[in-house]
């Protein structure tokens, strides 16, 4: 048996000499040693000697090392693989194709405005791009709230009909409107299209990254 | 003892814990190093450097899934294959049998083998 003590100095040795610093690979390497000195330790009476069997067993602190980079990579590929999954499904949605359209519509006008009335090299459109971008966010954040009430309020993300389908496809419009808004409002008149064009890149991203916060991602790593 | 080499174990790796894995409903990566040793009465030694990347991988992949439980105090985590991935696992298996039986017809011409 493995008293309180050992159990530190395994601990110990895992994370300062093989600096395993994953909480989940930690506990997992420290119930390997601790079954492994119980294994050694059943005909080697000595705590300190079995450790060192065990240790040399696994191959040293360069294996352990080893082990947690490979974890750590791997733990990379799933998480890329799940966000992949997450936006491959987003961009899928009629949404996103409503939000595209809105988006490059917009824009465009803007851009054509900014290049007919004003130029590009004032420092208001940096300031512009700033504020505007921080309000816009904000601005847009909540009538995203608003908009995930709308559509998963009372129908359920699986059984949603054509209405709160319609309002999905509006709400994203106010939202495309609420970020030149948001340029509108903060800052001076000559910069406003850069920053509305940030506000408006800002609160895509936010809606990218929010609209399907309510579900449970990856469930199948889970 | 580990007479096999290295490159060998690693590419069957994920076939042996997949196959000791169907045989039981969960095991714990100590667990699946002394089995295998045992299975193999020492003659195979699956190292710990191995065999954690390939339980993780299979985690990732999605065809193990992990739930950990308090042993005498400590925290153990178990792996078990997905119920919907049985079905996954199983083909894999199949796919590797069939590989060995096309192995041992290349090393033993004429000789009719069929694996178990």
């Amino acid at each position: 048996m493995i008293t309180q003590s050992q159990y530190f100095d395994i601990e110990e040795y895992l994370q300062h000499e093989c600096r395993v610093i994953e909480p989940d690979l930690l506990e997992e390497l420290i119930d390997h040693f601790m079954n492994g000195i119980e294994t050694v330790k059943l005909s080697e009476e000595d705590f300190i000697v079995a450790f060192e069997v065990v240790k040399a067993d696994f191959g040293g602190e360069a294996e352990v090392r080893k082990i947690q980079r490979r974890y750590q990579v791997n733990a990379l590929k799933t998480h890329a693989k799940g966000v992949f999954l997450e936006l491959r499904s987003y961009f899928q949605k009629p949404f996103a194709w409503v939000t595209l359209i809105c988006f490059t519509l917009v824009t465009t006008f803007i851009f054509y405005y900014k290049l007919q009335l004003v130029g590009w090299d004032r420092i208001h459109v940096w300031l512009g791009m700033i504020s505007g971008s921080l309000f816009g966010g904000v601005f847009i954040t909540m009538v995203f709230y608003f908009q995930n009430k709308v559509e998963f309020g009372s129908h359920g993300f699986q059984t949603r009909n054509w209405f709160t389908f319609l309002a999905t496809q509006i709400i994203t419009l106010i939202i495309c409107i609420a970020g030149i808004l948001a340029g509108l409002v903060v800052v001076p008149i000559y910069a406003q299209s850069m920053t509305a064009f940030f506000a408006m890149l800002g609160g895509l991203i936010i809606v990218a990254i929010f609209r399907y916060s309510h579900r449970e991602l990856y469930p199948e790593y889970t | 003892m580990n007479d096999v080499p290295p490159q060998i174990l690693k590419g069957s790796l994920s076939i042996i814990i997949l196959k000791l894995l169907s045989e039981n409903d969960a095991m714990y990566g100590y667990e699946i190093c002394q089995r295998v040793k045992e299975i193999t009465e020492g003659q195979m030694r699956v190292t710990e450097g191995a065999l954690y990347p390939a339980l993780h991988k299979l985690e990732g992949e999605g065809l193990l899934r992990t739930h950990t439980q308090l042993v005498e105090g400590r925290t153990r985590k178990y792996y078990a294959i997905v119920p919907d991935q049985r079905g996954q696992a199983v083909s894999r298996l199949a796919q590797m049998q069939v590989f060995l039986e096309n192995l041992q017809q290349v090393l033993n011409p004429g000789v009719n083998v069929t694996l178990t």
